[in-house]
């Protein structure tokens, strides 16, 4: 057989072209909801990001700013207001610790053996999960520091 | 709307992304039923296509190659796995079912639609036959005869599709003829 011929043959081939598929519609939903944990996680850790860093160059470092000033000046004016000082502990201790717990299961698996009555605790290698859960921690353990919060 | 404004709307409102899926899903899992000839296999190469394109959609930039050769891309990269590895574990499904505990690929009337498929597939003896021989050559023969003649890719298409030059493009699909042309000799009476 030339060259050709094989060529022609394949040219000439009729491939199967699956069109009556129905599992598209039901792949779809799924798909478009997905949303990985570590970004959601990151996204958690802007605010109490800000305050820390805020905290740590303004009290520790001693510097100061006109953007350190007015956030330093935004965070006591929401502590003092009475309405809205609940969103302190929300942005510094709420944030950080969702961030970590979503993280925390994103790389963590339990499952139940009912037979043997055990509770398997399995970890997953994932590093960006698991950087997110220790520097949300780091966060939680600057804020529990005394005095970090009083600008 | 052309490709490049399509990309501009799903960095704004990345669900634009289902657009992509509904306008490309046919043609990718066509791709992967017709390489693999199987129906798990493709649905998973397909889910997983997409899954990753919907992941990096903002880091691919519109430079002249189109999305439909994009997702050909990576579905032929998800295809290489699946022969190279003796099991195929497609990552970015089994993250999400190990994180929101859904099996996305399941579908309820699979075992239906894989009956149907394998059913057109016997239609096709011409083309099952040349299948598997193709499947025995090596991978870069495999890619470019397949989207050259399963998937009627021109040269350029195809060398956009895999980043290769056209010249490398045309001497793969000349040196995996003449291989294939050899083996079908063989199996001949």
């Amino acid at each position: 057989m030339k060259d050709d011929d094989m060529e022609a043959m394949l040219d000439g081939i009729n491939p199967p072209t699956p069109e009556q598929i129905r599992h598209q519609e039901e792949l779809k939903i799924p798909l478009l909801r997905y949303k990985p944990s570590s970004k959601a996680g990151l996204l958690l850790l802007i605010l109490p990001l800000i305050v820390a860093l805020t905290s740590l160059l303004k009290r520790e470092l001693g510097l100061s700013s006109p953007l350190l000033k007015s956030i330093g000046g935004l965070i006591a004016a929401v502590d003092g207001n009475p309405v809205l000082t609940f969103l302190i502990p929300v942005v510094v201790l709420g944030l950080p610790l969702m961030a970590m717990i979503m993280n925390l299961l994103a790389f963590s698996h339990f499952t139940y053996v009912r037979e043997r009555k055990e509770l398997l605790i399995t970890l997953k290698y994932r590093p960006v999960n698991i950087g997110i859960v220790l520097f949300s921690f780091a966060l939680l353990l600057f804020f529990f520091m005394p005095d970090v919060l009083s600008f | 709307m052309n490709e490049e404004q399509l990309l501009q709307e799903i960095e704004s409102d990345p669900q634009k992304f289902a657009g992509v899926y509904e306008a490309f899903y046919k043609n990718i899992f066509g791709y992967a039923f017709r390489r693999t000839t199987n129906y798990d296999a493709a649905k998973d190469i397909a889910a997983e296509t997409f899954l990753k394109a919907y992941a990096g959609i903002g880091k691919f930039q519109w430079r002249n190659i189109s999305i439909l050769h994009w997702l050909y891309r990576i579905a032929t990269n998800e295809i290489n796995k699946y022969f190279n590895r003796r099991k195929y574990l497609p990552e970015s499904i089994h993250r999400i079912q190990e994180e929101y505990g859904v099996a996305i690929t399941d579908y309820a009337n699979a075992e239906t639609e894989r009956i149907m498929l394998e059913e057109e597939l016997q239609r096709h003896r011409d083309f099952i036959k040349i299948n598997e021989l193709m499947k025995k050559l090596d991978t870069k023969y495999q890619e470019v005869l397949a989207l050259r003649f399963y998937e009627r890719k021109s040269i350029e298409e195809i060398a956009a599709i895999l980043g290769k030059k056209t010249g490398t493009v045309k001497s793969l699909l000349s040196r995996g003829i003449e291989r294939l042309k050899q083996d079908h000799g063989r199996i001949r009476p």
